[in-house]
């Protein structure tokens, strides 16, 4: 293998040469047409370069109107956080109680019932004594909420319960509550399911 | 496969004109072109046996590393990495010291580097085997050895672009532009894809987008560039009138540069849809710069010298250019909307990627190493099997393009059930079969020249060879 220095490395002429023809026009108008189609075709067809919109959907207004959102109800969050805040630790998240200390909410015959009458009431006051529910005894106590609880935050938790966990039902009002609230203020104690059911439920 | 008497005489003119370049390369140029021709009889023989599970899905069924769903992996990443990478190496960086004229820098290190690469692949399609594959197309190795890759592909860049930069002609040769974006980029996709993927960096559909970007910029700026780069070389050099224009190669190295990355996300990927629409149209676009390559090399081959029928390589490199501009249209058509989302999951995927790593990549290398290894070792020969490799070429990914075609009309058919599609795919998959194992015939026959040529020079240089030859004449004197 022998050395050869860079001066003869220069000399060697075996290289190929290159020739200076010009690229021809044909190449660059034709990519120059192919780009301008594709800023167009990406401005008509790209989804408006909205990261939600995915394969057969041309634009957002096409995923929106094959997706309609789901429109929640004014009472549906606050309801739920007054629920997670005073409610969930004896009727459980998904509303199913403990069996034989706290009923079920999820399903209940006291709550899928015409109207909230009874429920509002329980909340403001609370109940004690032996209860049925879904033909199962329970013998337990509930506090009242009438002091921590607004007329809002009592319709809203009572509207989330009458129609969450497959309950179905309608929604209390803050009305409604209100006017529960006044014509029971003198009540001082928890209520029985006796008297309970002496109330209309609407 | 003996050499032609014209090529003989232009090999022997390439011998007699061998530069200082050739002789400090030798050795790590010959390691990897040795090792990447070794690798080109492994993933045939694994890519055969894959094909052979498609018959006989019983077919070593005892021995988990006998799976279609392992040995198809290691097959494509021993192609990959082992052959085309390695042999693509090999003959960018002698491409590069030959039109810098100069000598190849740091061959210890390039060494180096070519040991760790093929320890790395070696290591990383046992991994596969043995059940460690990632999940992820052409990053299927265990992430240790991604890394590893990465560092390996680090170390041979950083030479082969030492080499240009020591060069003594200051003018870069259009090859040159190609193979130094070839070598940059390398190890900016490995190192980011293992970054990302592997590294779990991204999640969910991102994943998609990254590995559909790492796929598409190695196929066209590491294993484009590199074929892109031999036929740069190899075309004028061989049909003796010089590169058509240098305008035209600057044109189409820059707009391949610019959109490589761009492209070859599926219509039916679950990814935004200003993706998929950008992917399309610039799949469509690539035809510009794959035209004008072709206008350009074509143009190119009009030498007086030496004719086409003459020169293995040039014939190599018109099949290699063939090639790439039939994957080119069969691609945009497979890439256009109405089409892809019935052919993306047939086989006319895996059949025009074959045809473009094949056809195009390993022509382009095949057709270099008729050039650099008869150079690198002094001797006049030629690697021959044209005729083998277009039988190869053709019986795999023609049945596969066309099986996939079928493949789709019968899942159009509603009436047709899965059984209908598998039953309609055996003669397809049969001929495939039987070219795979062409090649894998082919690539044994470049590997024992390669070998013997090698056997002869290493006795001729230790003086084996006369010992040899002088103990024989004595044994017919007595």
């Amino acid at each position: 293998m022998s050395e050869l220095s860079n001066k003869s490395a220069v000399e060697n002429d075996s290289e190929p040469k290159v020739g200076l023809t010009p690229a021809p026009l044909w190449a660059v108008t034709l990519l120059g047409i192919l780009v301008y189609a594709l800023i167009v075709r990406s401005i008509n067809s790209g989804g408006d370069f909205d990261p939600n919109v995915y394969g057969r959907f041309e634009t957002p207004k096409e995923v929106q109107d094959g997706h309609p959102a789901v429109v929640l109800p004014d009472w549906f969050v606050p309801g739920r956080k007054v629920y997670g805040t005073y409610c969930v630790g004896c009727h459980q998240g998904n509303g199913a109680g403990a069996p034989g200390q706290f009923p079920p909410l999820a399903k209940s015959d006291w709550v899928n019932v015409e109207g909230p009458n009874r429920m509002v009431r329980i909340v403001l006051n609370g109940l004690q004594g032996p209860l049925k529910v879904n033909a199962v005894d329970y013998n337990n106590a509930m506090l009242a909420w009438r002091d921590q609880l607004t007329d809002q935050d009592i319709a809203n938790v009572i509207s989330y319960v009458r129609n969450e966990w497959g309950n179905k039902g309608s929604a209390a009002t803050a009305a409604e509550v209100k006017a529960i609230r006044d014509a029971t203020k003198d009540k001082g104690e928890q209520w029985t399911e006796g008297q309970l059911l002496q109330i209309p439920v609407k | 496969m003996p050499a032609s008497p014209s090529i003989q005489a232009e090999v022997a003119r390439e011998v007699s004109g061998k530069s200082n370049e050739d002789s400090a390369a030798k050795i790590p140029l010959l390691l990897l072109s040795v090792f990447g021709a070794a690798w080109f009889v492994a993933s045939a023989f694994l890519f055969f046996l894959s094909a052979m599970k498609m018959h006989g899905p019983n077919l070593g069924a005892a021995f988990p590393f006998l799976s279609y769903g392992r040995l198809q992996p290691a097959a494509m990443n021993a192609f990959l990495y082992g052959f085309l990478s390695q042999a693509g190496a090999a003959l960018g960086i002698w491409i590069l010291a030959r039109t810098g004229k100069t000598k190849v820098a740091l061959p210890a290190v390039l060494a180096f580097g070519g040991v760790l690469w093929n320890g790395t692949v070696l290591v990383g399609t046992f991994g596969i085997l043995a059940g460690y594959n990632t999940g992820l197309p052409w990053l299927e190795m265990p992430a240790g050895a991604q890394a590893m890759l990465f560092v390996a592909s680090i170390v041979i860049s950083v030479c082969g672009l030492l080499t240009i930069a020591s060069r003594t002609e200051r003018t870069l040769y259009p090859a040159a532009w190609f193979i130094i974006g070839a070598l940059l980029t390398l190890p900016w996709m490995l190192g980011t894809a293992s970054w990302t993927l592997l590294g779990q960096t991204v999640r969910g559909a991102v994943q998609l987008s990254v590995n559909g970007w790492f796929i598409n910029s190695m196929t066209w700026l590491w294993f484009g560039f590199l074929g892109l780069g031999a036929l740069f070389y190899i075309i004028p050099k061989t049909s003796k009138t010089g590169l058509h224009s240098r305008s035209s190669a600057s044109f189409a190295f820059w707009t391949l540069a610019i959109l490589a990355g761009w492209g070859g996300v599926h219509s039916g990927a679950p990814l935004p849809r200003w993706i998929i629409t950008i992917s399309e149209s610039v799949n469509l676009i690539f035809l510009v710069p794959i035209a004008l390559v072709v206008h350009n090399l074509w143009n190119s081959t009009d030498g007086e010298a030496v004719s086409e029928k003459e020169s293995l390589s040039l014939r190599y490199a018109r099949f290699a250019l063939t090639a790439l501009i039939s994957y080119a249209l069969l691609s945009v058509s497979f890439y256009l909307r109405s089409r892809n989302l019935t052919l993306q999951l047939t086989l006319f995927s895996p059949g025009i990627t074959f045809m473009l790593l094949f056809g195009f990549v390993g022509f382009s290398i095949l057709a270099g190493y008729n050039l650099m290894l008869p150079a690198l070792l002094g001797r006049t020969f030629s690697l021959g099997g044209i005729a083998v490799s277009l039988v190869a070429l053709f019986m795999t990914s023609i049945p596969l393009i066309l099986g996939g075609l079928k493949q789709a009309s019968i899942w159009g058919d509603e009436s047709k059930t899965s059984a209908d599609v598998v039953k309609g795919l055996v003669p397809y998959m049969g001929m495939s079969t039987l070219g795979f194992l062409t090649l894998l015939v082919l690539s044994v026959l470049v590997l024992l020249r390669i070998v013997r040529e090698l056997k002869t020079v290493v006795l001729e240089d230790c003086g084996c060879a006369t010992w040899a030859s002088d103990s024989s004449e004595s044994k017919e004197k007595q």
